[in-house]
């Protein structure tokens, strides 16, 4: 790969980033909120397909995360 | 799950120091930050609170908590109290001179209902230092990127909290020059 094309990638990445983050940034509290759960769904799905994996077990904090949301919700 | 229940939890912390439980609290850790910045993934809700009644004790000092929890039918696992399906760890803040004036000064955000205390962004930013994790560094790096950042209060208050010398020991961590 050549240096012009490498750091044209570079740019680009950089680019979208920073609209992401703009755009995250820009969101209302209670959409940013919204966000934060549904983050915090993926990552603990993928602590789970790692366990299952035969990787590292879900750290306990994120059992009682699932535990909190899933079988105490009043 | 959406922000709705996290209103409910609002409205529990409400109660709480309507009830003097607690004499006042406020949003910390990456929960804050996730309302000053962007969505980033935490486990738990960090509440940082002061007693009615001063103790040296900690684990008196959140008996009211928990005794409040358990009259709520509230469940509650070591460090965490569940409520709403959130997690929340309540931290008593008495003893900490910066975490105190990190309640005393909060900023009031409008969510939803509610003006809700939210520890304000260099009060977080010395809280971070002075904890000095790599994740509190990480949090440090961005709300330093993201530019909104009072640097006069900033410096203001790691200086009063004698956290200058660890700033400047520490900023190559989470500022690239």
């Amino acid at each position: 790969m050549n240096n012009n094309l490498q750091s044209e990638i570079i740019n680009d990445l950089t680019r979208r980033k920073k609209v992401s983050r703009e755009y995250l940034r820009s969101l209302s509290l209670s959409e940013k909120i919204a966000q934060l759960v549904a983050l915090q769904e993926k990552y603990y799905q993928m602590l789970l397909v790692r366990e299952q994996n035969g990787g590292r077990p879900i750290p306990e904090r994120w059992r009682k995360w699932h535990k909190a949301r899933y079988e105490n919700l009043m | 799950m959406n922000s709705a229940n996290f209103e409910k939890v609002i409205a529990v912390l409400e109660d709480m120091q309507n009830g003097n439980i607690i004499k006042k609290y406020a949003i910390g850790g990456a929960f804050a930050a996730v309302l000053h910045n962007e969505p980033i993934s935490t486990v738990d809700l960090d509440i940082f609170f002061l007693l009615t009644e001063k103790s040296d004790s900690p684990i008196l000092s959140l008996t009211a908590v928990y005794d409040y929890a358990k009259t709520r039918g509230f469940s509650f696992d070591h460090e965490f109290i569940s409520i709403y399906g959130w997690l929340v760890q309540f931290v008593e803040a008495g003893h900490n001179d910066l975490w105190k004036e990190a309640i005393e000064t909060a900023d009031r955000l409008k969510i939803e209902n509610f003006d809700v205390p939210v520890i304000g962004r260099e009060h977080l930013i010395a809280m971070w230092l002075l904890a000095g994790r790599a994740k509190d560094f990480q949090k440090i790096s961005m709300f330093w990127e993201a530019d909104f950042l009072n640097t006069d209060k900033l410096f203001d208050i790691l200086e009063r909290h004698n956290l200058l010398l660890k700033w400047n020991e520490e900023k190559w961590r989470f500022i690239s020059e």
